[in-house]
């Protein structure tokens, strides 16, 4: 608790913080707006990508797609945040000043906890008001996502601030995090397709991306029957969870044995 | 002697490069104690060993009277190397964040700001701040919840004469509170005009340690002058007064231990020597320093 206090001292003057987090907000909530009220559409005539479907409950895994997009900007900060330490080298400091080692990597620890809590329960809130706005149906069904945007917001905060403890610097940072976005996504098909199976998604993020998955495609996929047939949910949430471990494990080995 | 700090063959190396061979160091309670070394001697190393920002590759180090290293660290007021601070926030509230990890309250804060002159700056971002005053910012935080010992690192770093007399000032006067100060610095003669003990390093070894006196036992010298210097040289060398006497404009000799400037002073008047000059120069920590690092 003394260690989310601290992070909060740091943040709660720190403009950059409120401006990537209102933009987190603000544009989630408007662009479901522009979605559900057929303001903004993607495709053409009726043929339209973006999935209007508010109602209970595909309104969770239709906003917990978009959510997984926008949780990016929350990426962002936390790398920016983390590479503040190293920049004003007040990681040192507080080591100087007699914190222990491990607890500066709680600390952050903590703050991505409190985050991905925090953000979670503004997609269950935000998802609630769009599927009670634009829809309808029973709340409680299938609202496992909440879980699930919980699993993939940890899973995506903790592995950029793992790049930033190796990386320090926030620009490259942030432009090696979306490479390495890149590089995994190739990897995953690459290996789907070669071995017709789906271990590709069992990559660090992919692991997570496969509790958002883009609905329409999906389905489209499922009906089909083009893609691997569907490996269970709790499969991924697993792996995903024991990436946060491993993400966790290596912070600690780095931050006990080097030089700050 | 009560030691505050103890080293016992601390080493490190980047890479091909050796920073301390082996340095032991012992720091006796109540002293100014002054790290010298030119620059890359490993001052800083040794510093950032002993508050745990560098891992050592060898070697033991313990601050006395303390439950942990953490708890050393929080009771210990330290400035290693550059103020480090968040640009962003003003200087209350970076310091309300250094004593949230000191563990202390928030109430000390106004006393230490107004101690180093940044009182009327308290709500200005410290990115705003001079290197100066970025520098007294650091020894704000060092000075929080008055510890009872000081890690200072070049604490006169980017400060105007006047600052550096201030700093120097309130050095002495911790000092006269009983608090132990380390301070690593390659000014030397700031280090004389506050330091009860020094050690010196060299490309990571340890050459000398001790009190100043001890280090600089022995080392005054007396400078006379007369009307004919050449034959008072020859005179004073087969005197048998002197372990050593040379003539550089002025006969500069260094005199026995039991010969006092008195017995010197008579002894030339008694030979007929009548002195223009005669003057005790103390040994500067300086050209010791030179001496011993070359």
């Amino acid at each position: 608790m003394k260690l989310l206090m601290i992070e909060w001292m740091k943040l709660k003057k720190y403009y950059t913080f409120w401006i990537l987090t209102g933009i987190f907000g603000l544009l989630y909530i408007l662009w479901n707006y522009g979605v559900g009220s057929s303001m903004v559409s993607i495709g053409s005539g009726n043929l339209a990508i973006l999935s209007k479907s508010y109602s209970f409950p595909q309104v969770w895994s239709n906003m917990g797609f978009i959510y997984s997009w926008f949780v990016i900007f929350l990426v962002v900060f936390i790398i920016i945040s983390i590479s503040n330490e190293f920049t004003f080298r007040t990681n040192r400091q507080h080591i100087i000043d007699g914190m222990h080692r491990l607890d500066f990597l709680h600390a952050k620890a903590i703050l991505i906890l409190a985050i991905s809590i925090g953000a979670t329960l503004f997609f269950y809130l935000i998802s609630l008001i769009f599927g009670f706005a634009y829809g309808g149906g029973n709340m409680f069904d299938e609202n496992y996502f909440i879980l699930y945007a919980f699993i993939y917001t940890l899973n995506y905060l903790s592995f950029a601030a793992l790049l930033t403890f190796f990386v320090k610097r926030s620009g490259l940072s942030i432009i090696f995090f979306f490479a390495y976005l890149l590089v995994e996504t190739i990897l995953t098909n690459v290996i789907n397709k070669k071995l017709n199976t789906s271990v590709g998604n069992f990559t660090p993020l992919q692991s997570s991306d496969e509790l958002l998955p883009f609905p329409l495609l999906d389905s489209l996929g499922k009906m089909s029957g083009l893609s691997q047939e569907a490996l269970p949910a709790i499969l991924y949430v697993g792996v995903s969870l024991a990436y946060i471990l491993v993400y966790y494990l290596v912070a600690r080995r780095k931050m006990l044995q080097s030089d700050l | 002697m009560e030691y505050i700090l103890n080293t016992k063959d601390i080493r490190k190396s980047y890479g091909i490069v050796k920073a301390l061979k082996g340095v032991s160091l012992q720091v006796p309670k109540g002293s100014v104690y002054g790290i010298l070394g030119p620059n890359g001697s490993g001052k800083t190393t040794m510093l950032g060993i002993l508050l745990d920002v560098l891992q050592a590759d060898g070697g033991q180090y313990e601050w006395q009277g303390y439950s942990s290293p953490e708890s050393a660290r929080s009771n210990i007021g330290s400035l290693l190397e550059t103020p480090n601070f968040y640009h962003y926030l003003s200087a209350t509230d970076n310091l309300k964040i250094s004593a949230a990890i000191k563990g202390r309250g928030e109430n000390d804060i106004e006393r230490v700001l107004k101690l180093v002159n940044l009182y009327n700056r308290k709500d200005s971002a410290f990115k705003t701040f001079s290197l100066g005053m970025k520098q007294r910012l650091a020894i704000a935080a060092a000075l929080l919840g008055n510890p009872d010992v000081l890690v200072l690192d070049e604490p006169t770093n980017g400060l105007d004469p006047v600052g550096i007399a201030e700093i120097r000032n309130l050095i002495l006067q911790l000092s006269q509170e009983g608090k132990t100060i380390i301070i690593a610095s390659h000014l030397l003669d700031e280090v004389e005009k506050v330091c009860t003990h020094v050690a010196i390093l060299k490309l990571g070894e340890l050459i000398t340690q001790g009190s100043v006196l001890e280090v600089l036992n022995d080392e005054d010298w007396i400078e006379l002058g007369c009307a004919d210097n050449e034959a008072l040289l020859l005179a004073l060398q087969s005197s048998g007064l002197c372990k050593q006497v040379r003539l550089q404009n002025l006969i500069i000799a260094t005199p026995n231990k039991d010969v006092s400037i008195e017995v010197l002073s008579k002894w030339c008047f008694e030979h007929q020597f009548v002195l223009n000059h005669l003057v005790r120069r103390k040994r500067s920590l300086e050209s010791k320093f030179i001496e011993i690092t070359n």
